[in-house]
């Protein structure tokens, strides 16, 4: 399967951000699994168009989430999640998430949506 | 009075650049393929483009080259004899220009697959094999030719009546300027790959298009490098052929010679011919391409 990461240049939300959120969610669903590798810095950013900063700094955010390890000559490598979602959660997620685009809601609201859940929620 | 290799090289040049100036042509004003998404399309033409321009500059530079060498080097011969990877080395840099100016990303939004690449992949194709076993055997050629040579530029066969004495011999004092060429041409294509594993994937290409169109950047990499050394080995098999005749004048070593004398120009020529050798071409058809047709990068 081929995992991406898309980029809106002109989303309110920093690019950094997108980056982040994405792999995470890449990696909280299993899309990537522990020990595999991600790209280094400099070709993600070339990929996509933008400053090495912005990748590295993605790139610590998920390391400082424990998402990911960075070492020097290996490169960066995803760690196995604490509480990994089940396969029925992901399910549950995946369902959702074509539910609501089936709806015409677009990803940033799908997310606010679920935003919006976990306050209700407390 | 027969041509010299001056003026044949005077007469060629312009006759290569003006084909070569037409092929360029040819390529700047196609229209994209209909079958390729307008980023691929750009990407290729780029990337032809960019070959297109290393064969023109190359052969352009070759007597600014030349004489350059024969300058920089204090036996002027010497220089000459590396002009061959010289020329692979001016090819290299502007194909090394070709992938820093590769198209980069435009526009809102951007797309990257999240896999890892690596330059060493990219050096399983064939033309890298064929690079490394040309540079092997010259390498080979270099050490065997330095070892029997005399004087580092000549070839000598002591009899107890006569001593015959023949050069040019391709001995160290070629050999070392060839040597430093060839690290040279080796670093070059050594960047080159690696900017080609670390460039930007063309937005629209799958995974196997964007691989191959850095397979194909790698392989007119080391054509050229296959091109710059095969030529030299070639040179050094001929000329060692031809001296090793003269000195002997019978016996399997004078067979050797004569055999080098025939193989030497007949690798050269391969060398010469291995440069319009197509690259990689794109098999099986990409999702977005048309029945029927196919891609050659």
């Amino acid at each position: 399967m081929t995992v991406s990461v898309t980029l809106d240049m002109l989303a309110a939300t920093p690019p950094y951000e997108q980056v982040r959120t994405q792999i995470a969610g890449h990696i909280r669903t299993g899309s990537i699994r522990a020990g595999d590798k991600l790209p280094v810095v400099r070709v993600l950013a070339a990929d996509l168009g933008v400053a090495t900063n912005t990748i590295a700094r993605a790139y610590r955010e998920l390391e400082a989430g424990g998402l990911v390890t960075t070492r020097r000559r290996v490169g960066t490598i995803v760690q196995a999640v604490s509480s990994p979602a089940s396969a029925g959660l992901r399910l549950q997620a995946s369902t959702f998430v074509r539910d609501a685009r089936n709806a015409g809601l677009a990803d940033e609201e799908v997310v606010d949506l679920v935003r919006g859940a976990l306050i209700d929620l407390g | 009075m027969g041509i010299g290799p001056i003026e044949l090289l005077v007469l060629l040049v312009p006759l290569m650049v003006v084909v070569g100036a037409v092929v360029l042509f040819v390529v700047l004003s196609a229209r994209p393929s209909a079958t390729l998404t307008s980023e691929v399309a750009t990407a290729r033409r780029h990337a032809v483009t960019t070959s297109v321009l290393s064969v023109l500059v190359t052969v352009i530079s070759l007597a600014p080259v030349g004489i350059a060498l024969a300058a920089a080097v204090p036996d002027g011969h010497a220089g000459v004899a590396a002009l061959p990877l010289a020329a692979s080395g001016v090819a290299l840099v502007v194909l090394l220009v070709g992938e820093l100016t590769w198209p980069r990303p435009q526009g809102a939004s951007r797309v990257a697959v999240l896999r890892d690449r690596s330059a060493i992949a990219l050096l399983h194709g064939g033309w890298p094999r064929v690079a490394a076993a040309s540079t092997g055997l010259l390498l080979v050629t270099l050490a065997v030719a330095g070892a029997v040579a005399h004087d580092g530029r000549a070839v000598r066969h002591v009899r107890p009546e006569v001593t015959s004495t023949a050069s040019p011999f391709p001995g160290w004092t070629y050999g070392s300027v060839q040597v430093v060429a060839l690290a040279g041409v080796l670093l070059l294509a050594a960047l080159a790959t690696r900017l080609a594993a670390h460039r930007s994937a063309v937005v629209t290409a799958d995974t196997e298009t964007d691989d191959l169109l850095r397979r194909a950047s790698v392989g007119r990499v080391f054509r050229t490098v296959v091109g710059g050394v095969t030529v030299t080995l070639g040179a050094d098999l001929g000329v060692a052929g031809a001296a090793t005749h003269n000195a002997f004048q019978t016996g399997p070593v004078h067979a050797l010679g004569v055999t080098l004398m025939v193989l030497g120009p007949l690798l050269a020529l391969a060398g010469l011919l291995a440069l319009a050798v197509p690259v990689a071409r794109l098999r099986p058809l990409p999702s977005y391409a048309a029945p029927g047709t196919s891609v050659s990068a």
